[in-house]
């Protein structure tokens, strides 16, 4: 996993605060990252036709019909591309603040708690984690209604075990600390020492698995919408673009390829951006030992 | 027999030109003992990798030379210096535990150093070293883990490996840092022997110059990356030339030299009996206290008893294990003890911290022993004094920086510091945050646990400057741990000697550390390392086939 990253590089001159020479991938991925985020929520208004309307033969090539062409209806490659990253991008980002919130919001409980509290935490999550979103989601859907209002409760139930046992053992670590020995003797609640003490503490690792659940919710809010429980057609949305391109693949291969590659683009942007910000914090903390 | 180490000119940079180490030149004879000293930051350590033709991460051997036996060690390519290190010079690092794989038989990771013999020789090679470093040498003993060794068994394992192929040139870093005093002299003692008995030559990196007196013959004293001053150790070290080697042995805290002088000028703190009627402001009573492991309870206090009242200072010193911490940790609430109460004031305390009153916890306050874990890393160090203020005396605002302010002015921290990180601070910056942080609260009774333990000389003899006049000033009460009897004779009035757990000796520091009466209190006494004492004794002769070559290496 490229998000894993030790800090053994101390810097060599001990010294206070060493800024590492930051690589250039960072704030470029955060560019392209802002760009698409944007892009998602804005780009309909961009459109030059409308996203659910024919404007000529179905699966007219690049350029012929439309700058990208036009999907199995006859649609506007280009408009729906501008426009399907929307749903994508704001489902998997609720996903991810969500489950991101659970597990953080669990993990502090059980590692500084510890005890009892711990291993009823620890259990439930561990059978959390045995649950296959999709299955479930297969499950759910085939009685309930489909669409995005299922898939945030869902992944955010399957994803939030990931960081709570990550930020569990941060808390562990960080829990013995003398600054929060420090705080229970000023005889600060619970609450507060979680908030002020630890959390600041094990963020680093928070943003690291964030990243990583990021790119999770992406996948997993893709493979519903193509296996036809996530988001409903007709809306334009890149996995349900690929879903529908994928009988004729062969005639005109470009109503998938495109939003393939958008979504593999959006993938590699949030994990480089995480692991840059991850760095970040995690270099600031490592300035301190010295030789 | 040629020098075992000469080091001319010898310049360590790191890749962006600064230059850690400067036109250092010394030679060592066999069977030789040189001491480094210098703070950290010094370069000693830089130094001490550089013998082995070694450089950190990030850091080079610019120009120079560094040989052993003959052999150069720089400038050559990395395949022809590795097969000189471990044969010809060896290293024995600061933490043993940390330097011995965990996973690992502590047999078959010695046996795993050494070069070009069969298996069998290896496994008599093994077995021969371990004797000669005074371990068990049978197979029970070769299978543990080093988590089974006790501290002392891990840096003779360490020092076993360094030996295991008989090098001519051992470089010791910090040996016995994290050592307590009794295993630490047994360790040197060892050391002492080793280099008498194989004729090596020994390099030993240390910041104590008391050890550095009794242990090796010559020194070299190191300071912003340069060499100030070398020469015979009894002779720098009593009568120092450089002003930084003055201000090095001026700074050092002697249990020896100090109980002297307050004999001598008749400045003893306590007050005579007049203090003695006052109430006690803090009383433990029959405290048991120990901790629970899988083998069973280890024993921490076992009927502790003792009064410290406002204004004076009660030491406890022992062994590292000796429950110390644990006694500390109790009076404030973070150890839960078995049995035995703690008084504050004639009140008795919850045993937990988060059972006793807000005024309660405001009147004892903690400072710890690492002072880079005692900070939140997240917080700014004004951050940090101004919550004791909002949460014990409602201050809160612009108010509340101010009275932190002028607490950091109290405890000398440059003002400008207020707003930066820990991690931007040095060891002894952030203590001194640590106990402005306490005095935020306005407390009555300080807990010092180790509070010097992780500084160097000169700046744990400016934090206990500090400590005995916020004492004075403030009639603050202390209940200070320690394993160093220096620091103790130059703080506390009254002494409390701990050994697993039962008090051995109370009384008086002068009387108790002048004059022990308990066997226990003796060997502590004996043990700890003095630099009067180590300059008055005979200088430690080391015999040996070098010998004679010393003088002449010395010119």
């Amino acid at each position: 996993m490229s998000t894993v990253d030790m800090n053994t590089g101390a810097a060599p001159t001990g010294g206070a605060g060493p800024r590492r020479r930051g690589s250039v991938v960072p704030p470029v991925s955060g560019c392209v990252l802002l760009t698409l985020v944007l892009f998602a929520l804005f780009a309909p208004f961009l459109a030059p036709h409308p996203a659910n309307a024919p404007i000529g033969v179905p699966y007219a090539m690049p350029g012929d019909v439309g700058v990208l062409g036009t999907d199995y209806l006859g649609r506007d490659l280009l408009s729906r591309i501008l426009a399907g990253g929307r749903s994508l991008v704001l489902v998997a980002a609720a996903c991810t603040f969500t489950a991101g919130l659970l597990g953080t919001a669990l993990g502090l409980m059980a590692g500084y708690r510890r005890g009892l509290v711990d291993a009823v935490i620890m259990r439930v999550v561990d059978l959390l984690l045995i649950l296959p979103p999709l299955v479930v989601l297969l499950v759910l859907t085939s009685g309930a209604e489909r669409g995005p209002r299922m898939l945030i409760p869902v992944i955010m139930i399957s994803a939030s075990p990931y960081v709570a046992r990550v930020v569990r053992t941060a808390t562990l670590d960080v829990a013995r600390s003398s600054y929060v020995e420090a705080a229970v003797l000023r005889g600060e609640k619970a609450r507060a020492i979680l908030v002020r003490e630890i959390l600041p503490n094990v963020a680093g690792p928070v943003l690291a698995i964030t990243g990583l659940l990021m790119i999770y919710a992406i996948f997993v809010v893709a493979s519903a919408s193509f296996l036809g429980v996530g988001i409903q057609p007709p809306a334009a949305d890149w996995s349900l673009m690929i879903k529908e391109g994928m009988p004729a693949i062969t005639l005109n291969a470009w109503p998938v390829i495109f939003p393939a590659a958008c979504i593999v683009v959006l993938a590699v942007a949030v994990n480089i951006f995480a692991e840059g910000l991850h760095r970040r914090i995690a270099g600031g903390r490592a300035g301190r030992r010295g030789a | 027999m040629s020098t075992p180490l000469v080091v001319e000119g010898l310049r360590v940079a790191d890749h962006a030109g600064r230059v850690i180490v400067e036109d250092v030149s010394f030679s060592i004879a066999a069977g030789q003992s040189v001491g480094i000293v210098g703070e950290s930051g010094s370069g000693k350590t830089t130094m001490a990798l550089a013998l082995l033709g070694w450089a950190r991460n990030g850091v080079r051997l610019v120009a120079g030379s560094v040989q052993v036996s003959g052999v150069e060690l720089v400038g050559r390519p990395e395949e022809a210096v590795r097969k000189a290190r471990g044969r010809l010079v060896s290293y024995v690092p600061q933490a043993p535990a940390a330097a011995l794989n965990p996973s690992m038989r502590v047999g078959r990771q010695v046996a795993e150093t050494v070069v070009g013999l069969s298996p069998d020789e290896r496994a008599e090679r093994v077995r021969q070293t371990f004797e000669l470093v005074e371990l068990p040498s049978d197979a029970e003993f070769q299978r543990r883990y080093p988590h089974e060794l006790s501290g002392g068994q891990q840096q003779r394992v360490g020092l076993a490996m360094a030996l295991v192929n008989r090098p001519r040139v051992l470089v010791l870093d910090e040996p016995t840092t994290g050592l307590d005093v009794i295993t630490q002299e047994a360790v040197l003692a060892e050391v002492d022997r080793l280099r008498a008995e194989l004729a090596i030559a020994v390099v030993s990196i240390s910041h104590d110059l008391a050890l550095v007196a009794k242990h090796t013959e010559r020194v070299i004293v190191m300071h912003n990356g340069r060499m100030v001053e070398q020469g015979d150790s009894h002779t720098v070290l009593a009568n120092p030339e450089h002003p930084y080697t003055r201000s090095l042995v001026a700074a050092v805290v002697d249990h020896r030299a100090a109980a002297e002088s307050r004999v001598a000028d008749g400045t003893r703190p306590e007050s005579g009996t007049a203090a003695r009627e006052r109430p006690p402001l803090l009383s433990v009573r029959d405290l048991h206290a120990g901790h629970g492991t899988r083998r069973g309870r280890v024993v921490a206090a076992e009927g502790i008893t003792f009064e410290l009242r406002a204004g004076e200072c009660l030491a406890v010193v022992g062994q590292s294990g000796s429950g110390k911490t644990t006694i500390a940790r109790s009076v404030v609430g973070l150890h839960q003890p078995d049995r035995g109460s703690i008084l504050l004031d004639g009140a008795p305390l919850a045993s937990r911290a988060d059972r006793r009153s807000r005024d309660q916890l405001r009147r004892v306050q903690y400072v710890f022993q690492d002072p880079f874990a005692s900070l939140n890393p997240r917080r700014t160090v004004l951050d940090s004094v101004v919550r004791p203020l909002g949460v014990f005396k409602g201050v809160r605002g612009a108010e509340a920086e101010d009275q932190a302010r002028r607490l950091l002015d109290r405890v000398r921290l440059r003002p400008e510091l207020a707003d930066a990180f820990p991690g931007e601070l040095s060891g002894g910056e952030c203590q001194r945050v640590a106990i402005a942080r306490a005095l935020a609260a306005a407390p009555d009774l300080l807990v010092c646990d180790e509070i010097t333990s992780a500084l160097d000389v000169s700046v744990q003899s400016s934090v206990l400057d500090l400590v005995n006049e916020l004492r004075r000033d403030l009639g603050l009460a202390l209940l200070f741990i320690s394993h160093d009897l220096g620091v103790v004779s130059t703080v506390a009035e009254h002494v409390l000697v701990l050994e697993r757990g039962q008090c051995r000796e109370f009384g008086p520091v002068h009387d108790v550390l002048g004059t022990p009466g308990h066997e226990y209190t003796r060997r502590l006494v004996a043990a700890a390392p003095s630099l009067s004492a180590a300059l008055v004794r005979a200088v430690p002769a080391a015999p040996g086939p070098g010998a004679a070559d010393i003088t002449e290496v010395l010119q």
